[in-house]
């Protein structure tokens, strides 16, 4: 009870101050009467005209009162610092994140430019996606993951479908990577974490918002090959992350880098290890032996759930 | 006891008389020319603004701080309290800190700002933010040219009645005494 208590505290300071005051009492009166979705709402959907939806995993409920244009301007001004303009490029992508690492996805009316980018010009509803930081993940397993070489992490492989932990737990092995293990011998190392979707980090005016260490270097909305290679011309990372690689630059580029001598964790949508191997690319990187250690997850007794973590052609 | 003469009292009474009437014409005159200073203000802050949208994309409440300590005077407190009291932080629309800045300028009895720049605030704050650095761009251009406009028009105007204000002071004065000998 007071863990739900605390976590509707930070959903109402962190997400709920952001709606209109309708919109955030019905919202409030909705977790009073289930004190438990606090814990486990995902996703707070706004629609004009239309009521406001919460998702859990168990399904969603709508909510009075219906979504007015006074309550999307509201939001859309509190979610852009009352300036719009300074978040064009962002906004392009279709979402943005603010403080507290929660990401927020808008759609309405776009407009195609000339120079083929997208602008939403009507924006008419909101996704929520409340971010959980679950810190600790990694302990379990990171002592599995050790590279041939001594104080260093193996270039590990993260897999499992949507929606199984994959992000959660890079996040948390950046921060393990960043800060040491004294206990396995893992030396504190540089990280560096391209963000290409802001989910990693959660960066918010390029400030993480996740935890993820003492010493990670975030390039946060960059595109992953191109992020990878800067920061290992620029940062000189021990370490590089980043988030669903699968593509022939992305193979490239964690090639590239691994040779300049990085260890890299990154994730892959797929299975198990076996179905990652018949993705063209992936596969091209596991029997080149770039990746030395994978991790499988999947949501058999709740996300997050380990089915295999070791070495990367041992998993049958 | 020792007693002024009459001339010499009479002197100093016609001095402060006129010393007076002319401050209050000195006075009455300033504030006429602060309500220009005032208007050259807006000015620049808008320009001021229009650069910080357009080239750095600021984000709002920042630039108005920024500018509204800049440009000083009534219009500048108030638009840099707009910049504290607005943004994600403080989880308020420009909209909303906007009158709240006005009603709090009101209730402290601060120089009251010119009616013209609190309309031309609160419609600027309906709009600021809401959109595109392009189309911010037109609506600090249009506001810039309503504001430059407004000026002219109350320019020579204002500067009249301020040269009315300081002679008038003085000739009052100098009537009230000639009458009162």
């Amino acid at each position: 009870m007071a863990l739900a208590a605390a976590e509707l505290d930070r959903l109402d300071r962190q997400v709920l101050s952001l709606f209109s005051p309708s919109v955030r009492s019905g919202l409030l009166d909705y977790f009073a009467r289930r004190p438990d979705a606090a814990l486990t709402v995902q996703e707070i959907r706004l629609r004009k005209g239309r009521p406001v939806s919460i998702v859990r995993p168990d399904g969603d409920s709508l909510i009075q009162p219906l979504v007015t244009q006074d309550d999307i301007d509201k939001t859309l001004s509190l979610i852009t610092d009352c300036s719009y303009y300074a978040l064009e490029n962002e906004l392009a992508n279709g979402y943005i994140t603010v403080p507290g690492g929660h990401r927020v996805g808008l759609t309405g009316q776009t407009a195609v430019w000339a120079d083929g980018s997208i602008r939403i010009r009507e924006v008419s509803g909101f996704c929520f996606r409340v971010a959980r930081e679950v810190k600790g993940v990694a302990e379990r397993i990171i002592r599995h993951l050790m590279g041939p070489w001594p104080g260093r992490l193996a270039s590990t492989l993260i897999i499992s479908p949507p929606g199984c932990g994959k992000t959660t737990l890079l996040r948390d092995l950046c921060r393990l990577a960043g800060e040491g293990v004294p206990q396995i011998g893992l030396r504190p190392a540089q990280v560096g974490i391209v963000d290409e979707r802001s989910e990693i980090a959660a960066c918010h005016r390029g400030v993480p918002q996740h935890d993820v260490g003492p010493r990670a270097d975030v390039l946060d909305r960059c595109p992953k090959a191109r992020g990878m290679m800067m920061l290992q011309r620029s940062m000189g990372p021990g370490v590089i992350a980043t988030d669903e690689i699968g593509s022939e630059e992305d193979a490239r580029a964690v090639a590239a880098v691994l040779a300049g001598g990085a260890s890299v964790l990154a994730t892959c949508h797929g299975r198990d290890i076996l179905q990652v191997k018949k993705q063209p690319h992936s596969a091209w990187l596991i029997e080149k032996g770039y990746f030395q250690k994978a991790v499988v997850l999947s949501r058999r007794l709740g996300p997050g759930t380990v089915e295999y973590v070791g070495d990367v052609n041992g998993h049958v | 006891m020792f007693e002024l003469p009459v001339a010499l009292v009479k002197g100093a009474g016609a001095l402060s008389v006129i010393a007076a009437g002319t401050l209050i014409g000195l006075g009455l005159a300033g504030r006429l020319e602060e309500d220009l200073r005032e208007m050259e203000r807006l000015e620049s802050l808008l320009i001021g603004l229009g650069t910080e949208i357009s080239y750095a994309l600021v984000p709002l409440p920042e630039a108005l701080r920024k500018h509204g300590n800049r440009v000083g005077g009534a219009i500048g407190k108030v638009v840099s309290r707009i910049g504290e009291l607005s943004g994600l932080e403080r989880r308020r629309t420009l909209a909303e800190a906007a009158s709240m800045a006005l009603d709090e300028a009101a209730g402290l009895g601060e120089p009251p700002l010119l009616p013209f720049h609190a309309a031309l605030l609160l419609d600027l704050a309906r709009v600021l933010g809401t959109t595109g650095h392009k189309e911010q761009a037109a609506y600090i251009d249009h506001a810039l040219a309503s504001v430059r406009a407004h000026r002219r028009a109350s320019e020579d105007e204002l500067r009249k009645r301020a040269r009315v204000y300081r002679y008038l002071g003085v000739l009052s004065s100098v009537s009230l005494v000639i009458v009162m000998l």
